[in-house]
């Protein structure tokens, strides 16, 4: 019978939908919506959208030094002493920095100058072709440890050759003459680092929209130049990770944090399904019993439940929804929770007199006379004969929890630690992105066809359940 | 949102109609009652007030780092070093005052807070509204009058429309459309800055920075009160009055909007009264998305600051409009409809 309803088999398709992906969402995406963050270059826009933005790039193809096959990638060159050596080693590798960033396990490469009185630089070199508009952020991490035995000095450089020959000097360590464990650069070579903008303010380094304004091939160089008066110095360098920041990530692009859009779409679904159900069953439970309680029982009791219904009626829900979740503290089950106990009103009012009919009908009667008890006449006659309008109401109820979360989690009192629909359209307005519709519009159009697909299978149960109702 | 479609609110008034009262009892009833939720809604807010973590001065005092003796300054101010019925007494008192405390944000009294920006929040209610109910009312009207046409499926679905779109997201939309792509509008704020000086010029410029939020709530709106007109025509059309009308061959254009309309026009009453909680709930969120320099952009600025009396001051402030406005709607009933009063 359900099925031959159209408006009652489309919700319950666009249910399924979003139930699917509910489910599969951690197969339909690998990362983490809160989470997993960086994933491009922050408000990066969907890849389908300019072909000639740059997606992320690593020029590099094995930045750890995994296997001795990977110095290889590299073009190495000396100039100076012909007494430096270097080599692949499997002994040693950068081990990263606890809580910060893993290593790449054993592995590193290693340059040594054992005679004394020499001086060598050794440059190598990573040719990559970049053929995409410029990027608004560049990095490279690198990572070096310098064992040095008497009186030796090094360097090492990090510099970039553009396709059009301008050499631009990232990073030096200036002349150190002893020895260090593994230490990364500091500023960091990022032209998202605060303090690297503000060391080069005035420099075209600052911007790495000015570091690859050109296409064509450019070159990573690393140099490393040792000296040795009277000693001997090794260094070892390991992690030499390139990285252009996508400007083009995903299907709908990344937010603020550069964490993916569509991840936080795909998870939502999740978040708003479960607070809409689950609210609604609460505030239906509360209704039923509620209506039930009043409409059987009657007489004063029932006067006084329907008074203090009208009262909360008049009670506006949001703001008093926004006053409760500031003070308890937004949190999605404290949410979940308040919207049921605000939501049973209308539910219990239309049960009371549903109920009330039920009660006046002659089955009811026969079975009072012929020795029926209260309990008997609810669980046997009155509740079976309600709950048809109980689903309905339930279906009915979702559509306005999903949207008065969506509306509470818009304003920031959301879950801190879940990514809903509300939460990405408050980031919208927060950050400003109305103009980034990737963003703006897929989260409401998520709320929007999830609650009218419980709308129209509330009404389609209406439908079948009250055929007269509606055929006025 | 979704109080529209729950046809039952139409019925609201059912039980009053049992009681045999005339005109002034009912009124005094109705006046009673809305003092009644006054108080409690009063109440509640005192219950959470002292529900929070903590308590409102060690809040304060967290933020801005006061000396001992401020801090005990402050529990005074507060009335918190008196028994608990002491500072009920006292809060009530203050509030039905117009003191709602200090705001932590702007360290101004919240009411003045308030007064400065309820104007700009009613006059977009207050247009959102007359336009919505006007444009609700027309669709519902042509709508039962030719049931499955074109029109009557529209207002159907913008029905459906209005119970599941958020209106901010609406409002983005809107924002996006017209504000960004096409520039037709403004992206944000009440007036332009500077504030033209000239009369008719301010006029215009308000209107201007107007039309998107109104039209956001509008399109929200008026499908709901197309149904709801829909509904109480369609359930006039079938009375027996009509049926008779028709008979004597009164033309079907008179039958509509004589006979059918005026009386089809009742509940309309009753729902506009309920649905204008929704409405200003709709217009703190509309008024987020566009700046409006309301009491929707003073509720998402209290949120962010976590200014908790301003969001108690607002939350106040719209419940009594709310409860006004129930009052007003139950006392326009008994005016038109002689039935409560005698029945």
């Amino acid at each position: 019978m359900y099925s031959k309803s159209k408006m009652g088999m489309a919700g319950v398709i666009i249910l399924l939908f979003f139930a699917c992906i509910a489910i599969l969402s951690p197969f339909l995406t690998p990362y983490d919506p809160q989470y997993t963050m960086q994933l491009a270059s922050f408000r990066a826009k969907p890849y389908w959208l300019d072909p000639t933005l740059p997606p992320n790039i690593y020029p590099i193809a094995d930045p750890g030094f995994t296997s001795a096959n990977s110095i290889n990638e590299w073009t190495i060159s000396r100039e100076g002493s012909s007494q430096v050596s270097w080599s692949w080693t499997n002994t040693d590798g950068y081990p990263g920095i606890p809580l910060v960033e893993t290593g790449s396990g054993n592995g590193s490469f290693q340059i040594s100058m054992n005679s004394t009185g020499q001086n060598s630089t050794v440059s190598f070199e990573k040719e990559f072709s970049y053929q995409y508009s410029p990027p608004r952020r560049f990095s490279v991490h690198l990572a070096y440890k310098a064992v040095v035995q008497g009186s030796a000095s090094w360097t090492i450089r990090v510099q970039l050759k553009r396709s059009d020959g301008v050499v631009l000097e990232f990073w030096n360590s200036t002349i150190q003459r002893r020895s260090v464990g593994w230490s990364v650069p500091k500023p960091t070579i990022d032209t998202n680092d605060a303090t690297l903008r503000f060391r080069l303010f005035h420099d075209i380094l600052s911007d790495a929209t000015k570091v690859f304004p050109v296409r064509g091939e450019h070159t990573i160089i690393l140099s490393v130049t040792i000296k040795t008066e009277n000693g001997a110095a090794t260094i070892f360098l390991d992690d030499i990770n390139a990285r252009i920041w996508g400007e083009a990530f995903g299907l709908l692009g990344t937010d603020n944090y550069g964490r993916d859009i569509f991840t936080q779409l795909i998870y939502g679904s999740r978040i708003s399904i479960v607070v809409g159900v689950f609210s609604a069953v609460i505030a239906v439970l509360l209704g039923l019993i509620i209506g039930l309680a009043s409409g059987y029982i009657g007489g004063w009791v029932d006067e006084l439940i329907m008074r203090g219904n009208d009262i909360l009626l008049t009670i506006p829900g949001l703001p008093f929804l926004i006053v409760l979740t500031a003070v308890i503290g937004p949190s999605i089950w404290s949410v979940v929770v308040l919207i049921g106990f605000l939501g049973w009103m209308g539910i219990a009012r239309l049960l009371r007199s549903q109920v009330l009919s039920i009660k006046s009908k002659a089955f009811v009667e026969a079975s009072r006379t012929s020795g029926g008890g209260t309990w008997h006449i609810i669980k046997k006659h009155l509740i079976p004969n309600v709950m048809t309008m109980a689903y309905t109401q339930l279906a009915l109820t979702v559509p306005g929890a999903i949207v008065t979360e969506a509306a509470l989690s818009f304003l920031g009192l959301g879950d801190p630690f879940l990514q809903t629909w509300g939460k990405m359209l408050h980031d919208v307005e927060y950050y400003g992105a109305v103009a980034e519709w990737w963003w703006a519009i897929p989260p409401g159009l998520c709320i929007a066809l999830l609650s009218m697909a419980f709308v129209f299978i509330g009404y389609a149960l209406d439908d079948i359940f009250n055929p007269k109702l509606r055929k006025r | 949102m979704y109080i529209y479609l729950d046809m039952h609110v139409l019925f609201k008034n059912q039980y009053i109609k049992g009681d045999h009262v005339g005109l002034r009892s009912y009124v005094a009833k109705r006046i009673v009652f809305a003092a009644i939720t006054i108080f409690i809604i009063m109440t509640l807010n005192f219950v959470i007030f002292r529900l929070m973590p903590g308590d409102p001065v060690s809040m304060i005092a967290d933020a801005v780092r006061l000396r001992p003796e401020q801090v005990r300054r402050l529990y005074e101010l507060f009335g918190l070093n008196k028994p608990v019925y002491d500072q009920y007494i006292q809060y009530m008192t203050q509030t039905l005052q117009g003191f709602y405390g200090y705001s932590f944000y702007t360290q101004r009294p919240v009411s003045q807070d308030i007064m400065e920006r309820l104007p700009n929040t009613l006059l977009l209610v207050g247009t959102a509204t007359a336009v919505s109910i006007i444009v609700g009312m027309v669709v519902g009207i042509v709508a039962a009058a030719k049931r499955g046409s074109v029109i009557d499926i529209s207002a159907i679905s913008f029905g459906f429309l209005g119970n599941s779109v958020p209106v901010f997201w609406l409002g983005l939309i809107l924002l996006l459309i017209f504000g960004v792509n096409l520039k037709w509008f403004p992206l944000r704020g009440t007036t332009s800055v500077p504030t033209p000086t000239d009369p008719l010029a301010l006029v215009t410029d308000i209107l201007w920075h107007m039309t998107l939020p109104t039209f956001a709530l509008v399109i929200i709106l008026f499908g709901g009160y197309a149904l709801i007109m829909r509904a109480a025509m369609l359930d006039v059309l079938s009375e027996d009055y009509i049926m008779l009308a028709r008979a004597k061959g009164v033309d079907e254009r008179t039958v509509l909007y004589k006979h059918a309309l005026r009386n089809a026009m009742l509940p309309m009453v009753t729902v506009i009264s309920l649905a204008f909680g929704f409405l200003l709930t709709g217009a703190l969120l509309t008024e987020t998305v566009f700046s409006w320099y309301g009491l929707g952009r003073y509720s998402w600025d209290a949120i962010l600051k976590q200014d908790y009396p301003s969001l108690q001051g607002i939350f106040f402030i719209i419940s009594v409009m709310v409860v006004a406005a129930n009052l007003i709607a139950d006392l326009i009933y008994a005016v038109l409809d002689p039935r409560i009063r005698y029945d």
